[in-house]
């Protein structure tokens, strides 16, 4: 239940600026050295809160993106996020967009990859309203939130 | 023999897609079969410059998507074996641009596409060092595993 909690609270600061955000913080040295373990060579780290789940978020530049790295308070890894483009989706998630969603504009996507792979929220804008569509890396696509 | 057809699909493009590599591109309609084309349209509605290849096997469709190029594969029936784009590596998943610096930092990449078939997708990277080239594959977007491993002569 609380990865649940968890999940839903990172989806949400992936997908929405109202996500409660303390201040910037100093995790513990086992949320450090889980974050040093799972990136290398990485500096220049900030680190929040975010929730009431205890899950720290850092922030940091890797290969020249901006990505979101989450843990838990007692250091386990829980997965990142990154904003990216058309062409940094699986072709098979491009495809089944162009088959489902014809000239429709897409506004947003953003990568969250878990420990069990990647999955991706994608904004859709049409004149008939927005909606927010969660594509696996297999090309499924299911409609995430409507009128997003 | 769906699956051999497909794991030969897929070794052809590791091996530098040898049994294309004489065959002359064509773009006329008559020369790719019906069930070929009409199942490359419902699949590929936008895609654009297209291009055609065939052997004995398999037809092999070269186009663009969003100005990525893509390959896919077909066999004479008209059914879709598979898809291969050739990637960067910034256009793979997270995960996997972290285990590539975690586990095979000083290696440089000499190939990268993934593969995809109706419901999965899979990525494949070449890196060498100056002892030896790696194969690794990920079907899950997630981790590494090694495809084939080579000793440098």
């Amino acid at each position: 239940m609380k990865k649940i909690i968890i999940a839903l609270t990172i989806s949400a600061a992936l997908l929405s600026s109202v996500a409660t955000y303390a201040a910037v913080t100093n995790p513990d040295i086992s949320v450090k050295q889980a974050f040093a373990k799972e990136f290398t060579q990485v500096k220049d780290v900030e680190w929040t809160t975010i929730g009431k789940e205890g899950v720290y978020e850092a922030k940091f530049t890797f290969n020249n993106e901006s990505v979101s790295a989450f843990f838990t308070e007692e250091g386990e890894f829980l997965g990142t996020t990154r904003q990216i483009t058309i062409s940094q989706l699986p072709i098979i998630v491009v495809t089944e967009l162009n088959k489902q969603y014809a000239g429709v504009r897409i506004a947003t996507i953003f990568e969250y990859s878990k420990k069990d792979g990647p999955s991706y929220y994608i904004t859709l804008i049409s004149e008939k309203g927005s909606k927010i569509i969660k594509a696996s890396s297999n090309g499924e696509l299911l409609v995430y939130k409507k009128n997003a | 023999m769906k699956k051999l057809i497909t794991a030969a699909v897929l070794s052809t493009v590791l091996l530098v897609n040898a049994a294309f590599a004489n065959k002359t591109v064509t773009n006329k309609k008559e020369e790719v079969n019906f069930k070929v084309e009409a199942a490359f349209k419902e699949e590929f509605a936008q895609a654009k410059d297209v291009s055609w290849q065939k052997t004995e096997n398999y037809y092999k469709a070269v186009f663009k998507i969003n100005n990525e190029v893509v390959n896919a594969y077909f066999t004479h029936e008209g059914e879709m074996l598979g898809i291969v784009h050739n990637m960067l590596s910034t256009q793979i998943p997270l995960n996997l641009q972290t285990a590539l610096r975690k586990d095979y930092d000083g290696f440089w990449i000499t190939e990268l596409f993934e593969f995809s078939k109706p419901y999965s997708n899979g990525y494949y990277i070449t890196i060498e060092d100056a002892d030896k080239i790696i194969t690794l594959q990920s079907t899950d977007g997630s981790s590494w595993s090694t495809y084939s491993k080579t000793k440098k002569q």
